[in-house]
């Protein structure tokens, strides 16, 4: 019977706890939880578990999200449905910063941090990282496996009694439900708002070296042990301009623009072993070839050659990727980009999250 | 070792109805409790499988003739799981899983799981419990709490199709 029970998606099996109280124990124990995660995220025969969610125009005031089935397989045109983030008045603005385990780590007004799981509609709002908060400027969520907990980090610059203000990193336990501060972690260097979680560990680029000869590299922060490590770049980009990080799948990936040259994505096969970067991506000037695809032959766009942000990846190695405002799906059989049939997704700001249907509490 | 001679070996179930059947040594060893009984030398005479009965190892049989006829191709095999699924009712596919679970046999297990969840997905909660007979043990009030915490989720329930 369990087997059968794993392979129901969450509303479902919301709905079946009211069979009988064995029912109710079995869905709702932390064995059960985590197993039918662990389906949620291996589901790459169809991907209906998954969905990628995102904020639209108006800037940050619509959140839309819809199935990766429907964006690789979709026959038909898919409509993206309005998901309602639970705790807003419609000015307020809302961010999505981080998604984990199907939870996801999600920003009011650029303040307010709150854990909510779109698939069982439950959230909890965070204490403040701080009294006197004047910005937050980088946020990294991710899961503790050691110690079971999820942890945001967050770089929050604040108001000083004196005068002035001071930056620093912090840490939010979820067990816990407390901050502290994290003194190891170097946040003047890191660049990217949102750190990547991949193994256990948030990620940023890094720059060393002054200005006109950066070096850069990955710094890490396990969020288990709270120690930071690094993770070497591929030889592409030792100098040059600013790389950027991303999460492809559950693998970290990198992504390098030479403007008016070329862009490409290399992907971390292997956490750990330096050897297995591999490049998946390269579009190189003739990128007219992606971009009449998307904003036909006369568009500003083309010379501009917006940024090409990978997200998500599908069936046969498939990858779905943002250029500019768009989506589009990349297949590396045929080197061949194609929009996907979707309905009223334009417009996202920035790159969508993937998150996959769990069941997993926020306690 | 028979396949060597070029003969392929020839297997005899025997459902707990007592129908017998035949199928090659090759489809049937997709079971792995029947592949154990190979490789322990009992599979010398007719096999008995005590859990299964006629009609439904009739339907395994099928499947483990056609899967096994695909070389290796995932999307092949998958597809054919799905074709060779599409017309079985949910009596059917109930047996089906007891029988996948009796003889070890993951691949249809996991398809006929995924199965049964995509058909029992919409149900009502009424539904449920009279397929798989299951008594109700809640009070009207501890069930009423408990549809109470998640009331969404009972929005887009199918009609009862069963009576």
């Amino acid at each position: 019977m369990e087997e059968i029970l794993l392979r129901l998606p969450v509303k479902s099996l919301l709905k079946f706890r009211c069979v009988s109280k064995s029912w109710c124990s079995l869905i709702s124990s932390n064995r059960f939880i985590k197993a039918h995660l662990k389906i949620s995220i291996k589901d790459t025969n169809n991907f209906t578990r998954q969905n990628i969610i995102s904020t639209f125009s108006p800037p940050g005031k619509i959140l839309k999200q819809c199935s990766l089935s429907s964006l690789f397989y979709g026959l038909g045109t898919t409509n993206a449905v309005d998901v309602d983030f639970p705790i807003r008045n419609p000015n307020d603005s809302v961010r999505v910063v981080g998604s984990c385990n199907g939870l996801i780590c999600t920003i009011l007004n650029e303040k307010l941090i709150y854990l909510w799981n779109p698939s069982t509609r439950k959230f909890k709002k965070l204490p403040n990282a701080d009294d006197r908060i004047k910005v937050i400027s980088k946020y990294g969520f991710g899961f503790d496996e050691c110690n079971e907990d999820y942890k945001v980090l967050v770089v929050v610059s604040s108001f000083c009694i004196g005068g002035g203000f001071e930056t620093t990193v912090k840490i939010y336990s979820l067990r816990t439900n407390s901050w502290k501060r994290i003194e190891d972690l170097a946040h003047d260097c890191l660049f990217g708002s949102t750190g990547k979680f991949v193994s256990g560990k948030l990620h940023w680029v890094r720059r060393s070296g002054p200005n006109h000869s950066a070096r850069w590299d990955i710094v890490s922060f396990d969020l288990g042990s709270e120690i930071c490590g690094s993770v070497a770049l591929p030889h592409y980009f030792g100098t040059g301009s600013s790389p950027s990080l991303e999460v492809l799948g559950e693998c970290l990936c990198v992504l390098g623009h030479i403007p008016k040259i070329e862009m490409v994505v290399w992907v971390l096969k292997e956490y750990g072993v330096t050897n297995s970067w591999a490049r998946i991506l390269r579009v190189t000037n003739s990128w007219a070839r992606i971009s009449s695809v998307s904003y036909g032959r006369r568009s500003n766009l083309r010379r501009e050659s917006p940024l090409l942000t990978p997200f998500g990846i599908g069936p046969e190695g498939k990858i779905l990727l943002m250029i500019g405002s768009r989506f589009m799906i990349y297949n590396p059989r045929n080197n061949c980009f194609r929009p996907p049939r979707i309905m009223n997704f334009g417009g996202s700001l920035e790159p969508p999250h993937v998150y996959c249907e769990s069941l997993v509490e926020i306690v | 070792m028979a396949a060597e001679t070029g003969t392929p070996t020839t297997l005899t179930l025997k459902s707990n109805d007592d129908e017998l059947f035949s199928v090659a040594e090759s489809a049937a060893i997709l079971s792995v409790t029947i592949r154990n009984m190979v490789e322990d030398g009992c599979a010398g005479g007719v096999i008995p499988l005590d859990n299964v009965d006629g009609k439904t190892l009739a339907s395994v049989i099928t499947y483990m003739n056609g899967i096994s006829a695909i070389p290796a191709d995932e999307e092949k095999k998958k597809s054919y799981r799905d074709k060779f699924l599409s017309d079985k009712d949910f009596e059917t596919l109930a047996d089906m899983v007891l029988a996948a679970n009796y003889l070890n046999m993951s691949c249809l297990m996991d398809a006929v799981s995924a199965k049964i969840a995509q058909v029992m997905e919409k149900k009502s909660v009424g539904w449920v419990r009279r397929k798989f007979g299951i008594e109700n043990d809640y009070t009207p009030e501890e069930e009423a709490a408990v549809k109470e915490e998640h009331k969404w989720t009972f929005e887009g329930v199918e009609t009862d199709d069963d009576n």
